[in-house]
């Protein structure tokens, strides 16, 4: 924490190691939040340097993030893909590569296979049933981990809405399941 | 947070699909930190310049002995400047002031209205008919039901007051509207006031009752 803290005051300053270990850090994960809401490699990649550039630009200007730095770049790579979603009109689906195997690799055993299918069943039910808020959400609280106050301050709701949310999604997530892969799956 | 067991088992799928997939693939991540790397040194250099400038500036307020010289420079520069251009515009204020003074009188001269005469088009005078009975013309229709159309030509026709005197439809064609004679005098058309008035008789010098109660229709009872 104090070192997250002092690599914060650095790039405030413009330090350009503290900026390229802020980069390095943060951008495979800002990476894998945005290629999950969008889908497309190229504009989640094109979304994390939108990303680091409006930091750069915030910490020029005297702005930026004070104390949560992990908050506010997710903030905005979160406003980032509305925005696009928006632009395109078109549901991001979820994205991720779940049960690829390359060539060379073993055979998947019993277990992983039902994983596999309990994991593209939930990943459907994530892109079909929940709304974008719900998608959202679930994806900050429980793939990103973020608590239910970051999570309320990366999408501008209240932390209360946001359990409201949460819980419906999860409902949502369950009763899909249940339908998909039978009852006490 | 305290899940049910059903959703506790959606948590822990949740769970298990954070680790996997959505890795940044290198020729995708090694050209975002060079550009990165490039837009951080724009802004630093950026920042470097406005931060020197800034600096000189603070320093400049101090009045150091060391930075007078910097100061007295810029001023003078300025002054220099402004007497220029000061010299320059009378210079050339003197070079042209015949068409100034010609430009500022134009500007300053009152505005003369200048007399448009009203171009005398068609007949004269002379060509408007004047009559001053009404005409009553009688025409036979080629209709079933004969009729007969009573044509009204206007009793006067005023050359001075400006109204068409055409006749009837077949004579507007032939006969020209009149022109408005000019006036004799500076009178510009308004004849306010001007008509002359009736003389006054002398009314009866023992009127009646009913004198100028009548309305006119000739209904007026006699007592």
């Amino acid at each position: 924490m104090t070192d997250g803290v002092a690599l914060l005051k650095a790039a405030q300053k413009l330090d350009e190691e503290a900026l390229t270990a802020i980069f390095d850090q943060f951008a495979p994960a800002i990476y894998k939040y945005t290629l999950r809401l969008c889908h497309d490699p190229i504009v989640a990649d094109n979304i994390v340097g939108d990303v680091f550039a409006q930091l750069l630009e915030q910490f020029a200007a005297g702005r930026g993030p004070r104390t949560n730095l992990r908050s506010y770049l997710y903030q905005t790579a979160y406003h980032l893909v509305v925005d696009r979603s928006r632009d395109n009109q078109h549901n991001a689906p979820l994205d991720v590569a779940v049960g690829t195997y390359e060539k060379g690799q073993i055979a998947p055993t019993q277990t992983q296979i039902e994983e596999r299918v309990m994991m593209e069943a939930l990943i459907t039910a994530m892109n079909t049933e929940l709304t974008e808020d719900q998608r959202h959400v679930i994806i900050l609280r429980f793939l990103e981990d973020f608590s239910l106050k970051e999570t309320a301050e990366i999408i501008g709701k209240e932390v209360n809405n946001i359990k409201v949310i949460q819980n419906r999604g999860i409902a949502k997530l369950r009763k899909a399941l249940g339908m998909q892969l039978g009852d006490g799956w | 947070m305290e899940f049910e067991t059903e959703d506790q088992q959606i948590i822990d799928l949740l769970t298990r699909l954070k680790n996997q997939g959505g890795v940044y693939p290198r020729k995708l991540l090694v050209p975002r930190r060079q550009v990165f790397l490039s837009q951080m040194a724009s802004v630093g250099l950026g920042l470097g310049i406005g931060a020197g400038i800034k600096m000189a500036a603070k320093s400049s307020k101090g009045g150091t002995l060391f930075h007078f010289p910097a100061l007295s420079a810029s001023s003078l520069v300025e002054t220099l400047l402004v007497l220029a251009i000061v010299v320059q515009a009378s210079a050339i204020a003197y070079r042209y002031r015949d068409k100034i003074t010609d430009f500022v009188n134009t500007l300053s001269s009152s505005y003369i209205p200048t007399e448009v005469s009203i171009p005398v088009t068609g007949s004269s005078p002379t060509d408007i008919v004047v009559s001053d009975t009404p005409t009553v013309m009688t025409t036979e229709t080629p209709s079933a039901s004969p009729s007969s159309t009573v044509t009204t030509l206007p009793s006067t026709s005023e050359s001075d007051n400006g109204n068409d005197t055409s006749n009837n439809n077949s004579s507007a064609s032939s006969t020209a509207p009149a022109a408005t004679p000019r006036p004799t005098n500076d009178n510009n058309g308004n004849h306010y006031g001007q008509t002359p008035r009736p003389p006054q008789e002398k009314s009866d010098p023992k009127p009646t009752r009913n004198t100028g109660g009548g309305n006119g229709n000739g209904n007026d009872k006699k007592p």
